[in-house]
């Protein structure tokens, strides 16, 4: 199953998307991240609205995958696991990050990543470790799922993990508005 | 919102804030941009170098493409225009020309913050401001305020 | 070769970086050598060079001044030990351009707010700079 992912991942990756400079789209997000905390002044805050970014980003992403790819919806979150990780991130993101530490009840798993293009160049101040900010915190995930960066390299950690739980399956995803 | 379009603002604080941060943002990737892009095998000498590396590298960079078209009166004013600006290719309005146009202001803020901060890095203090006649067709003014 | 000293200097002549490895020199014996240094530079970038690494500037007894001058306008200036054998430019031009990639690396930083009259303080440049001194300790 990993490896049919894989090849759809790689061959979308290569031939169906239009890509732009990483840098470009690197510095990008660290400006808009520093914009948010210029705005908010509080990394707790920060965290609050790239998730909420993510998530409206997320949306829109499942749809270009699905538009671009023969997939069909998943049927189980072991399947749904190893599309956002060979197809969405190597879509978007250029990498494929590893799925494991399932939970038993396989509705929570772990993404690993080792490598990851966000991070780029960047130095977090030494506040923003403490008061705990999560700089990558776009996870980009379109179903009704708990997601959280749980280890960053950024702050000292070894990989970069993201913790996924399934709180229910929903049909139709509408993008929230900002309010 | 509800009707599934992104609606301008009608409030010109609203906008005006919205500005400031887009070109804000905008400024902060120039300036990562012309280090990091900086040619390493010719030198910018003057401003009109510093300008034509914005017009070709970075336009390129940015967008895949370099500007059409180049003009500058030699006292610190120079237009660049770009006649496909991708970031309006697949835009359409219901309203016309000059409506449309002016919705698809708020996209060309960020490039202005970009091209003002890859001018800052090489020294030159600019004025950057868009104008937009018609889909997809853009123009950047640069007004060079001071050189160091 | 001895690494003694890396200074960057800004557009405006302004020192925002020195590093000095020697143990029996001052610091100011540097800036003042990377001062003289600037006006080399000055004189050599009238002269159209394209390449922005500048070569050597100027031998001060023991020690030789080497220069490399961005198109941003910092320009790095790097002192080493009179060389006992001949100098390949490559191996001192790829010093210049470590450094000059861990200089992009600081501005690229997303939470670098730094001007143009700002000191250099980031970990990451400390650390590269003080491999480079490491590689050339003698």
């Amino acid at each position: 199953m990993a490896k049919q992912y894989r090849n759809i991942g790689e061959d979308v990756w290569k031939n169906k998307v239009e890509k732009v400079n990483a840098e470009l789209f690197i510095f990008t997000y660290g400006s808009l991240v520093v914009q948010l905390v210029k705005d908010y002044e509080d990394y707790q805050a920060v965290n609050k609205q790239l998730d909420k970014l993510g998530y409206n980003i997320g949306v829109r992403l499942i749809d270009d995958v699905l538009s671009r790819t023969s997939l069909d919806k998943c049927k189980d979150m072991r399947e749904t696991a190893e599309v956002i990780s060979k197809v969405g991130f190597r879509m978007f993101l250029n990498i494929a990050p590893s799925v494991s530490a399932w939970s038993t009840d396989s509705k929570e798993f772990s993404l690993i990543l080792d490598d990851n293009p966000l991070n780029d160049f960047c130095e977090l101040p030494p506040r923003a470790v403490q008061d705990g900010l999560w700089y990558s915190n776009v996870p980009m995930v379109g179903l009704q799922v708990k997601v959280e960066f749980v280890r960053d390299v950024l702050r000292g950690d070894d990989v970069s993990e993201i913790r996924v739980r399934l709180e229910k399956m929903l049909d139709e995803e509408v993008p929230v508005g900002d309010d | 919102m509800a009707s599934g379009w992104t609606e301008l603002p009608d409030d010109n604080e609203v906008l005006e804030q919205v500005y400031v941060k887009l070109e804000n943002i905008g400024f902060r990737v120039g300036r990562r941009l012309a280090e990091r892009y900086a040619p390493v095998g010719r030198r910018l000498t003057d401003t009109l170098d510093v300008v034509k590396f914005v017009c070709k590298d970075m336009w390129m960079v940015l967008f895949n493409r370099q500007v059409d078209n180049l003009k500058t009166n030699h006292r610190g004013i120079y237009v660049l225009q770009d006649n496909k600006f991708k970031w309006f290719l697949r835009m359409s309005s219901n309203h016309g020309g000059a409506a449309a146009a002016r919705r698809a202001q708020p996209y060309t803020w960020l490039p202005c913050g970009i091209i003002r901060g890859v001018l800052d890095s090489f020294g030159v203090n600019a004025v950057v401001s868009p104008e937009t006649l018609g889909l997809p067709q853009c123009t950047f003014q640069i007004k060079v305020v001071a050189n160091e | 070769m001895k690494i003694h000293c890396i200074a960057i200097i800004n557009r405006h002549g302004n020192p925002i970086y020195l590093r000095n490895f020697d143990n029996y020199q001052e610091d100011v014996k540097y800036h003042y050598l990377a001062h003289t240094s600037c006006d080399v530079i000055e004189e050599r970038l009238t002269t159209k060079a394209s390449d922005l690494y500048l070569g050597l500037l100027q031998t001060v007894g023991d020690m030789v001044v080497y220069g490399y001058a961005m198109n941003t306008g910092n320009k790095i200036i790097l002192v080493m030990s009179v060389p006992e054998s001949l100098v390949r430019g490559a191996e001192i031009r790829d010093i210049f351009q470590q450094i000059h990639a861990a200089y992009i690396a600081v501005i690229c930083n997303p939470f670098n707010e730094q001007r143009i009259e700002d000191r250099i303080e980031s970990k990451k440049f400390d650390k590269a700079v003080a491999e480079l001194g490491r590689i050339h300790a003698k």
